[in-house]
């Protein structure tokens, strides 16, 4: 079985590259900017472990200065499970550093890039300019 | 460490490149030839390992088996699909399989079709796929290919069931011998189901061949919003290539929907070593949270209408 975690350590890193899918490639890029925006000591309000799509809630004050409650969507609990998210990873009235791809219509809602805890543990959602694995045309 | 590392290489390989190629070089090696009674029963095989460094009551997606990729966990036991299996899309260690032909639509079918939007053409905003608005079961075939991230094998002396870790749906395929039911959608007769009615047969000792009918109409054959009639024919291989490895394909006969005959795809699907699964389910009070909450607020696809959760009358869903 040490051979097993071992190769399975290897495999982690040359799965989740091979994984890699965009972020979209589930709902397309048409709802989200390209480019995401950082909002910085943001407060976490709430933390949905669900499918088909976790939630994050924060407040935080973006770089006009306004602050809101941004809501934020992440990939399916197995999917995100792979990236080392858990039911139990954040609780509300964490302080965190957050990327997102914010909507397009300016509602305050967006879709999570990648996340900084207190403690200096990144967790990140998949980047879009990695690359696409070969799928079936019906699987997504 | 240096194994280690030529594994990964070689998965980098299997997983971008020629992943079906190298799995069907194993095939093609004469896997089956030469297995022993002794090979084919592995007692052992079940039996629980205290000393295997990972919680018993926990899935490792991406754990794969011993000896991947470069080997193959032995010969396949005989006439057997039993087990734990990582999916498509559940592990690193799942190569893709081949891709599906490019179905011909009937006119019937492009009207169908054209009526469905998909979340990928109009974003979960804006489609009107019965899965991405309510949570609703997939059915068969869709539940085999999409989300089927892992799933379990049972076997009993009469049938075999494939029970599913999305949703935990489960299926059954009988093989007793009875002849698949040609009354289906008649009064008097049986009702199309999400699953239909499935029969199947050993080709020989490592090829499973299903035969399905009866599957409800309104279900999308697809996340791509397919469509198939009441009348649909499945045929679905399973071939045990080694004990870590089987691949699927299914294939539609549907002369309502499709000009011709074609395949769906093949998903290959790879031994869980320590069997245990995780829990996945759409649950669809979670489905209007995220809706109203977020994926409606954020909107459809430009130029795409968008759909309200709470007034898509029902008669329109999948239709």
């Amino acid at each position: 079985m040490k051979t097993v975690k071992a190769r399975s350590f290897a495999m982690v890193v040359v799965g989740l590259l091979a994984m890699g899918s965009s972020p979209f490639a589930h709902h397309g890029d048409a709802a989200y900017e390209p480019e995401p925006i950082e909002l910085k000591g943001a407060v976490v309000t709430e933390y949905s472990w669900m499918n088909p799509h976790s939630l994050i809630k924060v407040r935080a004050t973006d770089a006009k200065g306004e602050t809101r409650e941004w809501t934020m969507e992440m990939g399916s609990t197995p999917s995100m499970s792979l990236l080392g998210f858990s039911k139990f990873t954040m609780k509300p009235g964490e302080v965190v550093d957050v990327w997102l791809y914010p909507t397009k219509n300016g509602t305050p809602v967006g879709r999570m890039h990648r996340i900084v805890f207190s403690d200096g543990t990144e967790l990140r959602d998949l980047d879009p300019t990695e690359p696409r694995p070969a799928t079936a045309d019906f699987q997504e | 460490m240096r194994k280690m590392l030529m594994s990964a290489g070689v998965s980098l390989v299997a997983i971008f490149a020629c992943s079906g190629v190298v799995v069907a070089q194993v095939a093609d090696d004469g896997i089956g030839l030469g297995r022993t009674p002794a090979e084919q029963e592995d007692p052992e095989k079940w039996k629980y390992d205290p000393d295997m460094e990972r919680d018993p009551w926990k899935y490792y997606a991406t754990d794969v088996p011993p000896g991947f990729p470069d080997g193959d966990g032995g010969p396949a036991p005989v006439r057997s699909l039993t087990g734990t299996w990582h999916g498509p899309r559940a592990s690193p260690g799942v190569p893709d399989g081949r891709r599906g032909d490019r179905p011909q639509l009937t006119a019937l079918a492009e009207q169908i079709r054209s009526e469905r939007k998909t979340i990928r053409d109009a974003g979960p905003g804006g489609t009107n796929d019965p899965y991405g608005r309510y949570c609703d079961p997939f059915g068969y075939p869709r539940n085999m290919y999409q989300q089927n991230r892992a799933m379990q094998v049972a076997e009993m002396p009469d049938r075999i069931v494939f029970l599913l870790q999305h949703g935990y749906w489960w299926r059954e395929v009988w093989l007793d011998g009875r002849e698949l039911p040609t009354n289906v959608g008649v009064r008097g007769g049986v009702d199309p189901t999400f699953n239909g009615y499935s029969v199947g047969h050993w080709e020989d000792d490592d090829t499973l061949v299903i035969e399905t009918v009866g599957v409800r109409d309104d279900k999308w054959l697809s996340g791509d919003g397919l469509p198939h009639s009441m009348n649909a024919r499945f045929t679905e291989r399973w071939n045990r290539i080694d004990r870590n490895t089987m691949v699927m394909e299914i294939w539609v006969d549907d002369p309502t929907m499709y000009t011709e005959r074609f395949s769906m795809g093949q998903s290959y699907f790879r031994w869980v070593p320590n069997q245990q699964l995780n829990e996945y389910v759409c649950v669809p009070s979670e489905v209007q949270k995220y809706l109203s909450e977020q994926a409606d607020l954020a909107g459809s696809t430009e130029g795409m209408e968008s759909q309200s959760l709470r007034t898509l009358p029902f008669e329109e869903r999948g239709q």
